[in-house]
């Protein structure tokens, strides 16, 4: 039987594409491609279009590189991957939504982020004129006497983003979900085309505000591929601290916010105040409570002050002093253990076969942390374990949030002792020649670890350095069709408490 | 003049008058300042401070909410049913209140010391459903109705528990007048004769069934604001909202003075001798509700939301054989050992 590698070394190279070579297949070998995934020889890290071809980010399983396939699609349609893998349909469906390709042979045809609301019909392809007002979206129907649909959203009762959920129930129970999501589609890829360098990162930065930091990361780390920028070694380190301080805050975040799904409001209101430190230590020391702009193309726009270092120190402490007898009243509260465990099961298998990453893939025994999968510096140079869980419910994910918390504290502690003096940022005539000389385009990829998962950056760069085409991949992709199985069977009572167990990002996945 | 004292009945109907407007100013006035304590206690628990605004140290809150609700303009959906839409709060906050008539805050002291009080009191909590029902029919609306088939469900589960739990006091007192439940607590052991300490497990179920009773967090279902946004009340604004919030606090404390008259010995003192008998009995009597109260508040600050399901689970598999065989356990020594065997 094929491997991935070996349908992978029958295309054709691209060297300008960093830090591994693009390859370029026909429509045979892309079809193979889904088959492996399919089959369960890789996984999809994405697909997407950049409106003369299609590319699909592969990894291996065990192996610490991703790849970049492409296919041109000089007919605007290509091979639907999501016939064979189904992982790629909401991706399939926002290629057709944003360029106008189509994916042959795929099995749903209904639009996805295309509310038909926005004037104008494939906005980055031969944008054409939209269509008059059509058919209302059409739901996937469960069908039966005592069934009934309970419309949800977009607009929900809190502070939260809008989504649309459609639940087919009986009496209590949840038959089944339907998401509808792209209330807040931004063209986040189309001001990205054109834009130059430094504006392209603030808007990275911006894509999920939670996430700020990862998302900057991820651009800067792509674009620093495609530009062959060395970054130096103290900013790497800076760029790892501010990573976990951005994880530490919205795991306490999560955690509080899961608890206080079930009503249980003083765990929300401590975890609040953890959280509230962290933001403050994170004020203090670099200038920004969520981090923002901090990480910039060659380095970060800051440097840690020293009197810094000795304030972080005492946020661990302080931490590590006042989190654990939380952890104990989440584990000692009997009726709160009878709300998440055992609710919304995610089966091991379908976290596997979406390459579900984050929290929810690790609860539910999917061991991949592009931290240490990918092994992207720091990293390599510091110890850190990789938590994992097999239940798949709330409570694992609650869990594999609490144990991730210690293991960024660890981090963090190790980041400070290694901080050594040095500039935070390249200069940017560092910068490697271009392949074939100044002019033509150069491609990066990068993959890092947000707090939700694994966000991925691809960037094509122009020779004058602006950004022709950017794609940025929300871990949430492969999370929210998730959610749709978890809650099945259970009550839309507990509903709230698989959603914020997710935790996934509307804004990220929107675009 | 001569005419109105005449007629026998014109005074005590006076009375009886002046006595409710009494209990009613106090009453309300003190559910004005419970409100506030349970969120000062929500509030601490939270690390947070509270109400702190209005008024020294916010003391005043209470009574600026009540302003503005009762200045806001009430909202009635255009699919609602007028007349049910308005009544439900009525009726809610009336039954509330009216259950206050037979309860003794002293010896004797009671607006009509009828002798089936605890039937009374039965009766009307049974009512209050009405409300709850009634508000999430009229109101038109999904989130309201599923509320209201809950809170049916959900009060009717845990009456029967309660129901058991009021045969075993009433088998120890031998009366149903709740004058007479007291002092049948009274005795020389203190707050050892009171009956929480002999009945402990119908103390417990009590205690719990009168959260759910009265829908309280970890019980409060139908107004699970994750899930249901507010409940039955969703589409009530301004004063009929106030009437629904007003009546749930009056039975919260209906339920904590019951707890009291039940287990607590009502107005006695803890102990029969000076100095604690120099203190009035409603004293004692408030005293004993605020505490009952401040368990209320601490549970809805540190328990979570149960599902519904375990809901009912504890109320129909737990509860309700736990009460059942209390009574005829309760009732078995009482045969066996003499109607003398309790304090």
């Amino acid at each position: 039987m094929t491997s991935l590698g070996e349908v992978l070394a029958e295309g054709r190279r691209i060297e300008a594409h960093r830090p591994r070579p693009r390859i370029e297949v026909d429509a045979e070998a892309w079809t193979a491609i889904a088959g492996l995934l399919a089959g369960g020889r890789g996984t999809l890290m994405s697909l997407w279009s950049d409106g003369e071809a299609v590319h699909m980010a592969v990894r291996e399983d065990g192996k610490a590189e991703v790849e970049v396939v492409s296919l041109a699609v000089p007919e605007r349609r290509f091979p639907s991957v999501a016939r064979l893998h189904p992982p790629a349909l909401r991706l399939e469906r926002t290629i057709r939504d944003l360029y106008g390709i189509d994916a042959e042979g795929a099995p749903d045809a209904r639009a996805w982020l295309d509310h038909r609301r926005w004037g104008v019909r494939a906005p980055l392809g031969a944008a054409g004129p939209e269509p008059a007002e059509g058919a209302p979206y059409a739901f996937l129907e469960a069908v039966g006497a005592p069934l009934h649909q309970i419309p949800v959203g977009p607009v929900h009762a809190g502070i939260i983003e809008p989504g649309h959920f459609r639940f087919s129930a009986s009496g209590e129970t949840v038959v089944g979900l339907e998401e509808r999501l792209g209330y807040v589609h931004k063209g986040i890829d189309g001001l990205l085309a054109g834009a130059p360098l430094d504006r392209a990162t603030r808007l990275a930065g911006r894509v999920s505000g939670d996430s700020t930091v990862a998302y900057s990361l991820a651009f800067c780390s792509a674009a620093e591929a495609a530009l062959a920028i060395e970054v130096p070694p103290r900013a790497v380190l800076l760029r790892a601290l501010m990573a976990e301080l951005e994880r530490v805050a919205n795991h306490f975040g999560d955690i509080g916010a899961i608890c206080n799904d079930a009503s249980f409001s003083l765990m929300h209101a401590h975890c609040g105040v953890l959280r509230e430190r962290v933001l403050r230590a994170a004020d203090a020391a670099l200038g920004h409570r969520l981090m923002m702009d901090r990480i910039v193309p060659g380095g970060t726009a800051v440097d840690l002050p020293r009197e810094s270092i000795v304030s972080l120190r005492g946020l661990i402490e302080e931490v590590r002093r006042r989190f654990p007898p939380l952890v104990r009243l989440y584990d000692n509260t009997v009726s709160l253990q009878d709300r998440t465990v055992g609710t919304g099961f995610l089966p091991p298998r379908l976290a596997q076969q979406y390459g579900c990453g984050g929290p929810v893939g690790r609860a539910s025994g999917r061991l991949f942390d592009a931290r240490r999968a990918l092994a992207y510096p720091p990293y390599p140079d510091l110890r850190f374990d990789v938590p994992t869980r097999s239940q798949g419910d709330v409570d694992a994910r609650v869990w594999i949030r609490i144990e991730e918390v210690g293991q960024s504290l660890a981090i963090i502690g190790q980041i400070l002792d290694r901080l050594a003096d040095g500039p935070v940022r390249a200069d940017p005539a560092t910068a490697g020649p271009a392949e074939g000389g100044g002019g033509t385009a150069r491609e990066g990829l990068a993959v890092v670890e947000g707090f939700r998962g694994d966000i991925l950056a691809w960037v094509r760069v122009g020779g004058d350095g602006t950004i022709l085409r950017c794609h940025l991949r929300d871990p949430s992709w492969f999370q929210w069709p998730l959610l749709e199985a978890a809650i099945e069977g259970n009550i839309v009572a507990d509903f709230p408490l698989c959603n914020k167990s997710f935790n996934c990002s509307y804004s990220g996945h929107d675009l | 003049m001569d005419s109105l004292a005449g007629n026998g009945w014109v005074w005590p109907l006076l009375i009886i008058i002046g006595k409710s407007l009494l209990i009613l100013v106090a009453g309300l006035i003190f559910v004005a300042y419970v409100l506030y304590a349970d969120r000062k206690v929500w509030a601490a628990v939270q690390l947070r401070r509270g109400p702190n605004v209005v008024g020294p140290w916010g003391l005043l809150q209470s009574f600026a909410d009540l302003m503005k609700f009762v200045f806001k303009e009430p909202v009635i959906p255009a699919g609602a049913n007028k007349g049910v839409f308005l009544l439900a709060p009525l009726i809610s906050g009336g039954l509330a209140l009216s259950s206050w008539a037979v309860i003794p805050l002293n010896d004797g002291w009671a607006v009509a010391n009828i002798n089936v009080g605890v039937l009374f009191i039965f009766a009307i909590s049974s009512l209050m459903v009405y409300g709850a029902i009634m508000a999430g029919w009229a109101s038109n609306s999904k989130y309201p109705l599923l509320a209201a088939l809950r809170s049916a469900a959900q009060m009717v589960s845990y009456e029967v528990s309660i129901g058991f739990v009021f045969i075993t006091v009433l088998l120890c007192a031998g009366s149903l007048n709740l004058n007479d439940i007291v002092s049948a607590q009274d005795s020389a052991w203190g707050l050892f004769g009171w009956y929480w300490l002999p009945l402990l497990p119908m103390f417990v179920v009590f205690f719990v069934s009168a959260l759910a009773e009265t829908n309280r967090p970890p019980f409060d279902l139908l107004e699970a604001e994750s899930e249901l946004v507010a409940g039955y009340m969703v589409e009530y604004s301004s004063a009929p909202y106030m009437l629904f919030m007003l009546g749930e606090y009056v039975a919260i404390i209906t339920m904590c003075a019951m707890t009291t008259v039940l287990f607590l010995g009502g107005w006695l003192p803890p102990f029969p001798v000076p100095p604690f008998t120099w203190i009035s009995g409603l004293i004692w009597f408030v005293l004993k509700i605020c505490l009952v109260f401040f368990m209320f508040a601490m549970v809805k600050a540190f328990v979570p939301r149960y599902r519904y399901d375990q809901l009912m689970r504890l109320g129909w598999k737990v509860f309700l054989p736990v009460s059942l065989a209390s009574v005829v356990v309760v009732a078995g020594v009482l045969e066996i050992f003499g109607a003398g065997a309790h304090p």
